[in-house]
């Protein structure tokens, strides 16, 4: 799949206000996209439609390849080779194993090898010592080191990230950035993600998206964008400066 | 205070001996109780669910309307089903009045609502990020319900335990609908009712003694099962 | 916000609805106290007595009348008779009108009463369905007819509450030499008034006093059966509680209730009573 996603004048709408409007948007596969912007902008917005999470009011929508109908199973198969880790890290109730293993058990993935991939990956992302500890007791850091594991364990060709590291400490923030470079260079996994870090979008990002006020304004390879930004809104963005 | 102490100790006694009527008046309470109580699992538990998780006009009216019904008047619950049930009501033929399918009836009337209720506030207390969560991972719309069920269990408990409490200590309902009959539809709460009318005090405090021993067990299992179950459950710590 | 004003205007409505109702409540309670009359002090009077008296109407129609000559307000407490006579001997009232011969005998003679007087008495009838399945319409020996309902295996509703009903009726039984048991006695446990609707439901025989009988007897389809017979008659007693036990109770206040139940206008009343609206005594007062 070339191009795992195509908007044609996506809009979503609250109300009566209109939070997001994508005129045409393509995102090729295999590289590491975030989504840029201030709070508000609609960023979120966009990877839940994306995600098949949020319903879009109107325009079209192309996910791997297929025209997104809404249909039930349509969704099921196509969110089956997808996988998000959210803003908080939710987690179920339940042990750090049940967690990990969520994906291959909704898959029936059999027991046994839901056993190695989760010891795999736990091991991966250094919490194997955590395999059976209670998953609400964890640490942020320590939950966002899971749900990536959780993540990952359906090896999906699409990897949305809301905000990965948004509340958790720098050492931990580089050694999840460290798993998702490893992730998408080891498999070719699409990422996408959204952060109002603008470090980190620089440090990983192949292409920035940089959206404000439901719109994308500005979009380009990573370093481009930051250092030649062609529209004044994003320049002060960057700068620090408020927006409006 | 003398007849309190003489009560507990010839209520100890008839337990001990193992009357054969306050055995009988034991077990058809937990027999009817239960009874209704899983038909108002069945009933309350997807009602509950499927009022939290869909979107749809008059579902304030409705989820109203059963947070009313939690409050339901046992009596009242009786009466409508005594009207139903009557011999010259429109269920009559089935001969069901004074009987403990009667009793089962009123009280599946009485714990339903209470199920379905609670079991829809444990619901809508969990977050989106539940069902995103499962959604993201691949679930099925049926698998991320269960998940979200799985997630609101606790409450579901709860609601279950709630509502065996109010049906298994009720009775104005069972008393109206079961009639009282000797070996038929006594059950404990009308026996208390029965012994107290007939200044019997100690064997109405014996089966009281019975009626807390069952509460108290119920809630000793429900905590060993939470134990099992809950494990990983989250406590306010306050130090 | 507009919406929500009609929220808040619907729960204010509904509360002022619930207050009027309230305060018209105790206007109507309060309402009919008689102003002239009225003794400084109310005297407070509690009596435990059957719900036969009560459910009949046979308190109301008396004991404003008592209130009125002796300033004592009479609080009712409507039990079976096993209960009333406890109450009595625990002290928590101060006189109690029941009708259980061997009990109230039981109860003076262990000295927690004293001053037993005979009231009134009612009559019992056996009622059943129509098509009588026992065949007992008209018969005059009350004995007979519970044999006869014993050999048919037809239902009979019990009492079975230990009340002075119940006891009368345990005490036909064993008159007639037969322990009722099997499917066909049906012992609820309840009051007068719900034995018959269970009794009627079922379709069942049962015993039940003239009182209640004549106040229920159009809601429902049996029809009497056994009537007359000299076991079926049913004596009422007043009984102050012994002071010498409970030094706490009013036992001038109970003797002046005695008193007046067994005077000439009393017993006058009593007997009195119901023809108006049954078309018949359900009472025969008895004093001596």
């Amino acid at each position: 799949m070339k191009t795992p996603f195509k908007l044609h004048n996506v809009i979503k709408r609250y109300g009566e206000r209109e939070v997001l409007h994508i005129d045409q948007l393509s995102i090729p596969a295999g590289k590491i996209y975030t989504i840029l912007g201030p709070n508000g902008s609609g960023k979120s917005t966009l990877l839940r439609i994306m995600a098949l999470l949020l319903v879009n009011d109107e325009g079209e929508l192309e996910v791997l390849g297929e025209k997104v109908t809404w249909e039930k199973r349509q969704l099921l198969r196509l969110r089956r080779q997808m996988s998000m880790v959210t803003q908080t890290s939710f987690m179920f109730q339940g042990s750090v194993y049940y967690n990990v293993a969520y994906g291959m058990r909704v898959r029936k993935t059999s027991s046994r090898k839901i056993r190695s991939r989760v010891g795999e990956l736990l091991e991966m992302v250094g919490m194997a010592a955590y395999r059976d500890a209670d998953a609400r007791t964890l640490s942020g850091g320590e939950r966002q080191k899971v749900a990536l594991a959780r993540a990952l364990a359906v090896n999906p060709r699409v990897l949305f990230l809301d905000e990965p590291t948004s509340n958790i400490d720098v050492a931990s923030a580089a050694e999840i950035e460290k798993y998702i470079r490893h992730i998408n260079q080891e498999q070719q996994t699409t990422i996408i993600m959204v952060t109002h870090n603008l470090f980190q979008a620089r440090r990983l990002a192949d292409e920035v998206f940089f959206i404000h006020e439901g719109r994308i304004i500005e979009k380009g390879p990573g370093e481009l964008i930051f250092t030649q930004p062609r529209d004044e809104r994003t320049a002060a963005f960057l700068r620090g400066e408020t927006v409006f | 205070m003398e007849i309190i102490v003489q009560g507990l100790k010839e209520g100890f006694l008839l337990i001990w001996q193992g009357d054969a009527e306050i055995v009988n008046v034991t077990l058809l309470s937990l027999q009817v109780s239960l009874t209704a109580l899983v038909i108002a699992a069945l009933i309350g538990i997807p009602l509950g669910a499927a009022l939290a998780l869909r979107n749809f006009r008059g579902k304030h009216i409705i989820l109203n309307t059963i947070y009313t019904l939690m409050g339901l008047p046992p009596v009242l619950a009786g009466l409508l089903v005594y009207l139903l049930l009557t011999s010259r009501g429109p269920l009559g033929q089935y001969e069901l009045l004074f009987t403990p399918a009667a009793m089962v009836i009123a009280q599946v009337l009485l714990a339903a609502p209470i199920v379905c209720g609670l079991t829809a506030r444990a619901v809508m207390a969990l977050s989106q990020e539940v069902y995103d969560t499962a959604a993201t991972l691949g679930a099925s719309r049926r698998q991320a319900t269960l998940t979200i069920m799985r997630e609101a269990r606790m409450g579901i408990v709860a609601a279950l335990t709630t509502a065996l409490g109010r049906v298994i200590a009720e009775v104005g309902a069972v008393m109206l609908v079961g009639g009282n009959i000797r070996w038929h539809t006594r059950v404990l709460t009308t026996s208390i009712v029965l012994e107290t009318r007939m200044g019997n005090f100690s064997t109405a405090i014996a089966i009281g003694i019975i009626l807390l021993v069952i509460s108290f067990a119920i809630n000793l299992l429900i905590l060993a099962l939470e134990k099992r179950t809950f494990r990983y459950e989250n406590t306010i710590q306050i130090t | 916000m507009s919406l929500r004003r009609n929220k808040l205007g619907v729960i204010l409505a509904i509360l002022s609805i619930f207050l009027l109702a309230a305060v018209a409540g105790c206007a109507k309670e309060e309402s009919p106290a008689p102003a002239e009359n009225k003794p400084a002090e109310t005297k407070v009077l509690k009596l435990a007595t059957t719900t036969s008296t009560e459910d009949t109407g046979l308190l109301d129609y008396l004991l404003p009348e008592f209130t009125k000559d002796t300033g004592y307000e009479v609080q009712v407490i409507a039990v079976g008779t096993g209960q009333a006579i406890e109450m009595g001997e625990a002290g928590d009232v101060d006189v109690i009108l029941v009708h259980s011969r061997a009990a109230e005998d039981k109860f003076v003679e262990e000295g927690y009463g004293v001053d037993r007087r005979d009231v009134m008495y009612n009559d019992f009838l056996i009622i059943g369905p129509a098509d009588d399945p026992a065949g007992i319409k008209g018969e005059p020996d009350v004995l007979k007819a519970f044999a006869a309902i014993k050999e048919k295996q037809a239902p009979f509703v019990s009492r079975g509450d230990d009340s002075g009903t119940d006891k009368k009726e345990k005490g036909i039984w064993k008159k007639a030499n037969i322990t009722p048991e099997g499917d066909w006695y049906i012992e609820v446990g309840q009051g007068m008034g719900d034995t018959f609707r269970m009794a009627d439901e079922k379709k069942a025989y049962t015993l039940i006093d003239r009182g209640t009988y004549l106040a229920l007897k159009d809601n429902y389809q049996l029809e009497p059966m056994v009537e007359g017979s000299p076991d079926l008659l049913n004596p009422y007693g007043v009984i102050p509680v012994n002071p010498e036990k409970h030094p706490h109770v009013d036992f001038e206040g109970a003797t002046a209730f005695a008193e007046w139940l067994t005077s000439e206008k009393g017993q006058k009343m009593i007997g009195e009573f119901g023809v108006d609206k049954f078309g018949q005594q359900l009472f025969v007062p008895d004093a001596k």
